[in-house]
C-alpha cells in the first residue's frame, strides 16, 4: 500500500444520507473514510492492507469516543487460498456424485416395490413420492 | 462442506431404511423415514445451492 497517495472516489449516495455526512465533524468524517476503505479492502480479500486499515480505524475510534456512539463492526476476511478451496470442492462433487447415483439406484428399487398387489395400491402415496423425486432431481440440476 | 457430506450420508441411509421398509411393507415407520428424506433433501438442496453461489461469486471476482 502506498500510504502517501490518495486520490478520490465518486459514487452516488442518498440526499438523506449526505445531508447527514455534511453535518458530521471531521473527525467523524474520517471515520466514515475508515470504514468504507476497511469495507473495500475486506470485500477485496486484501488481509495486508486491510489490518493497517483497520489498525488506524481503531485508534481514531479511541481518540474519539466521546463523540461516537459505540457500534461493533465485523469484518471476515478470507485466508484461504483459492486453489486449495478448488481442490476442496472437486474432490466433494465427486464423492457427492458418487452419493446421487447410490441414492437414484435405491430410489428405482423402492419405485418398483412401491405397488401393493393384495391391497391395489400405493405403499408411499405419489404425491409424496413425486416431490422426494422432484427435490433429488433439483439437487442434480445444481451439481450439473 | 463436511456438511455436506454428512447430510448426504444421512438421507442415503434413510432411504436405505426406505427400501427396507417397502420390501418388508412395513408402513409403521414408512412415512417418518419418508418425511426425514424430503427435510434432508431440502437441506441438501440450500447447502448446494449456497456453494453454488459462492462458487459463481468467485469466478466473477477472478
Amino acid at each position: 500500500m502506498s500510504e502517501k497517495i490518495t486520490t478520490e472516489l465518486f459514487f452516488r449516495v442518498h440526499t438523506f444520507v449526505k445531508e447527514k455526512y455534511m453535518g458530521l465533524s471531521p473527525k467523524q468524517k474520517k471515520l466514515v473514510k475508515l470504514i468504507l476503505e476497511s469495507t473495500i479492502l475486506s470485500l477485496a480479500q486484501d488481509k495486508q492492507n486491510y489490518e493497517k486499515i483497520a489498525k488506524e480505524f481503531g485508534i481514531e475510534i479511541a481518540k474519539n469516543d466521546s463523540t461516537v456512539p459505540s457500534f461493533n463492526i465485523t469484518v471476515n476476511v478470507n485466508e484461504t487460498k483459492e486453489d486449495e478451496k478448488n481442490n476442496e470442492k472437486n474432490i466433494n462433487i465427486t464423492k457427492l456424485i458418487e452419493s446421487l447415483n447410490e441414492l437414484e439406484s435405491l430410489l428405482l428399487t423402492i419405485q418398483n416395490n412401491n405397488w401393493r398387489k393384495e391391497a391395489n395400491a400405493y405403499i408411499i402415496p405419489l404425491a409424496r413420492w413425486k416431490e422426494l423425486i422432484e427435490k433429488v432431481n433439483s439437487i442434480k440440476k445444481v451439481i450439473s | 462442506m463436511e456438511d455436506l457430506d454428512e447430510l448426504v450420508r444421512k438421507l442415503l441411509t434413510k432411504v436405505r431404511e426406505i427400501k427396507i421398509d417397502i420390501i418388508t411393507q412395513n408402513t409403521e415407520l414408512l412415512t417418518t423415514h419418508l418425511e426425514t428424506a424430503i427435510n434432508l433433501t431440502d437441506e441438501i438442496y440450500a447447502e448446494l445451492y449456497t456453494l453454488k453461489l459462492k462458487l459463481e461469486k468467485q469466478n466473477q471476482l477472478s
